[in-house]
């Protein structure tokens, strides 16, 4: 390849970087933390969901009986039994659901929910609204804020989505001229030159960090840009050019909705002997819900969703008879539409999450995911290195030294507040609907407050190695908080049952000790003579 | 316990991979393809043990995320472990 054409190269994915590099940090961090959102730290954040809830299926059947009774055969069409400790629901919910045609010709989902203990059963509240009133009033917790922030920023629909869709875009760009201008790249797969100046400490990691975890990096851009931008973009994009812009059409296509053929015969379900039934054939799986279709009749039929089988999709759905529990057909979530694309998209999210093969690949997933946290930190590092200590670069050198403390402030403000949402969670007692709001103003509010620090202390070393100790501080100190305000302290929650908690609690312990370790073996100021030492810096193709 | 068995299985091949890599680039000749030879085996030694717990659907993407891991580990404990001053 000609010379100009890799420098133009190394421009780009220079710039590329430098322009999202902050960003590209906040998205793999919180990426790497919400792997674990559903359901581990949904479990540690909700007390009532910690250790076994009830699996007790016939006494659920019974209830959704009970309320089938009370609630009268109009919301009979579609009866939804979700279960507690599973996924994303930290109580058994059973809705029961009735679709009205409005005057305007469009549908609206009217709901009676019922919300019961996951571990006693006993009622606790019932909702009465539409569907999307539902879904705004549900109590929010870390593990819902960690996981939004990831996929919007919490910019919302649209902003927010095709922000970070556009910086999956980005990564993957990143990646793509990251290859392109690293022309050594097989012969320098283990160059790592910790000990001989702080910018080849910074340029090797980059590129080890880079080259090893490739396909990574590759996969979560891709896949990030196409969750951010599916809903924004491909589907109307889609709808347009395939449905004459339909998207309900669309959607109805991909993800056709269950109907059974009713008879008017009318027969018993069995929803609670059935559940047990499939639980004893398929142990290893979670039975995330059931839904049931045709309820009072003969065909009525019951989709049982779960996770953890033998396909990469994350989900799969059981679709069987809801009367004699005969198994009907099973699919993944795009399984339906029996095609290449059915399986591209099924693969889209489990890749991008890494939920496809319980705790151990999650824990591969988050430990690589910090790797593309740190790979856009090194690449930011670089780039302000090689122009407040070297040749490259317009400005003064104070501005790019600013620019290094913003960046240290707002990466390290970033895993601080996430720590601090761990105590708001413990902490806080507000009102459920304000929960959400209470925790982004403790995360917001830390974040800025140690933005401000690193902004204002003038020794970026002396900033990173403080903050290190805090984090490490604060990581402990979970655990802690934990065990005085729940009652759950780690040497016990080990041995009842209480292993997720357990485990969070652990990982913080690990983690804040690691921070504590690194912060009193970081250097408190710039090693002397270290500008350019032991590297020639002239910024072609030949040195990238 | 055979999963949790079939998983280190697979952890020990990657890193063994990756040091196969390693040092195959110190070699010459029929050695050196020897060597590769060893490596892609030992990569594919770790896609088989975790075809038994995840299936072959999941298998090589969880294998390939584990070769990453034991790449960075490899590089960046070696000059920690082996040399004081340089590794290349």
């Amino acid at each position: 390849m000609q010379r100009d054409t890799t420098k133009k190269y190394y421009i780009t994915h220079s710039w590329l970087g430098a322009i999202t590099g902050i960003l590209l940090f906040i998205v793999a961090y919180t990426g790497a933390f919400s792997v674990f959102g559903h359901n581990e730290l949904k479990i540690w954040s909700n007390e009532g969901i910690r250790g076994e809830v009830s699996q007790d299926y016939p006494a659920i059947e019974s209830l959704v009986r009970q309320h089938a009774k009370e609630v009268g055969p109009d919301y009979h069409d579609h009866i939804r039994i979700m279960l507690p400790g599973q996924s994303s629901f930290t109580r058994l919910l059973i809705a029961f659901e009735k679709e009205t045609v409005l005057e305007d010709g469009s549908h609206e989902h009217q709901l009676i929910v019922y919300n019961h203990h996951p571990k006693t059963l006993a009622l606790e509240d019932t909702f009465k609204g539409s569907l999307n009133e539902w879904f705004a009033s549900g109590k929010g917790d870390m593990a819902d804020f960690m996981v939004t922030f990831h996929a919007d920023l919490h910019l919302g629909n649209p902003w927010g989505l095709v922000l970070t869709g556009l910086l999956g875009l980005t990564l993957f760009a990143s990646v793509i001229t990251g290859v392109v201008i690293h022309r050594k790249i097989l012969r320098e797969l283990f160059s790592f030159r910790p000990l001989r100046s702080l910018r080849l400490l910074f340029t090797d990691t980059h590129k080890v960090l880079g080259v090893w975890g490739l396909l990574f990096h590759g996969t979560i851009g891709f896949t990030g840009a196409f969750l951010g931008l599916v809903l924004v973009l491909l589907v109307p994009a889609a709808a347009f050019v395939s449905f004459s812009g339909d998207q309900e059409k669309l959607v109805e296509t991909f993800l056709p909705e269950i109907e059974p053929a009713i008879t008017g015969v009318a027969a018993e379900p069995n929803p609670g002997n059935i559940l047990s039934e499939f639980r004893r054939n398929n142990p290893d799986v979670l039975l995330i819900d059931a839904n049931i279709h045709g309820w009072g009749d003969e065909s009525a039929i019951m989709a049982i969703t779960t996770l953890g089988g033998d396909t990469l999709a994350a989900s799969e759905t059981f679709e069987v008879s809801a009367v004699t529990g005969e198994p009907l057909q099973s699919y993944s979530t795009f399984g339906k539409h029996d095609s290449v694309t059915g399986v591209i998209l099924d693969a889209m999210y489990p890749l991008h999450f890494g939920n496809f093969g319980g705790v151990f690949v999650k824990v591969i997933w988050s430990l690589l995911g910090v790797g593309t946290a740190l790979l856009a930190v090194t690449g930011m590092m670089i780039w302000i290195e090689r122009r407040a200590y070297g040749p490259e670069g317009n400005l003064s050198k104070a501005t790019y030294l600013r620019i290094s403390r913003f960046t240290v402030g707002s990466c390290m403000g970033l895993v601080v507040a996430s720590l601090s949402l761990f105590y708001a969670q413990l902490l806080l007692r507000v009102e459920a609907a304000e929960f959400s709001y209470w925790l982004g103003v403790v995360f917001f509010s830390s974040w800025v407050v140690v933005l401000a620090y690193g902004l204002a202390a003038n020794n970026s070393y002396l900033t990173i190695k403080r903050l290190f100790l805090l984090c490490g501080l604060l990581a402990v100190g979970v655990p802690v908080v934990n065990a005085l305000v729940t009652g759950d302290a780690l040497p016990v929650t080990l041995f009842n049952g209480k292993s997720i908690t357990a485990a969070v609690d652990l990982t913080l312990l690990l983690c804040g000790v690691f921070c504590v370790w690194a912060s009193l073996k970081l250097p408190g100021a710039r090693p002397a003579g270290d500008s350019l030492a032991g590297e020639s810096v002239k910024p072609n193709a030949e040195t990238i | 316990m055979m999963d949790t068995l079939l998983v280190v299985v697979a952890l020990v091949s990657n890193v063994a991979t990756i040091l196969l890599w390693r040092l195959q680039r110190e070699s010459q000749g029929i050695i050196r393809t020897l060597i590769v030879v060893a490596a892609l085996l030992s990569f594919i030694v770790s896609c088989v043990a975790l075809s038994v717990p995840y299936a072959w659907t999941r298998a090589p993407f969880i294998a390939l995320g584990l070769l990453g891991l034991s790449g960075w580990l490899v590089v960046f404990a070696y000059p920690l472990i082996v040399k004081p001053t340089e590794s290349r």
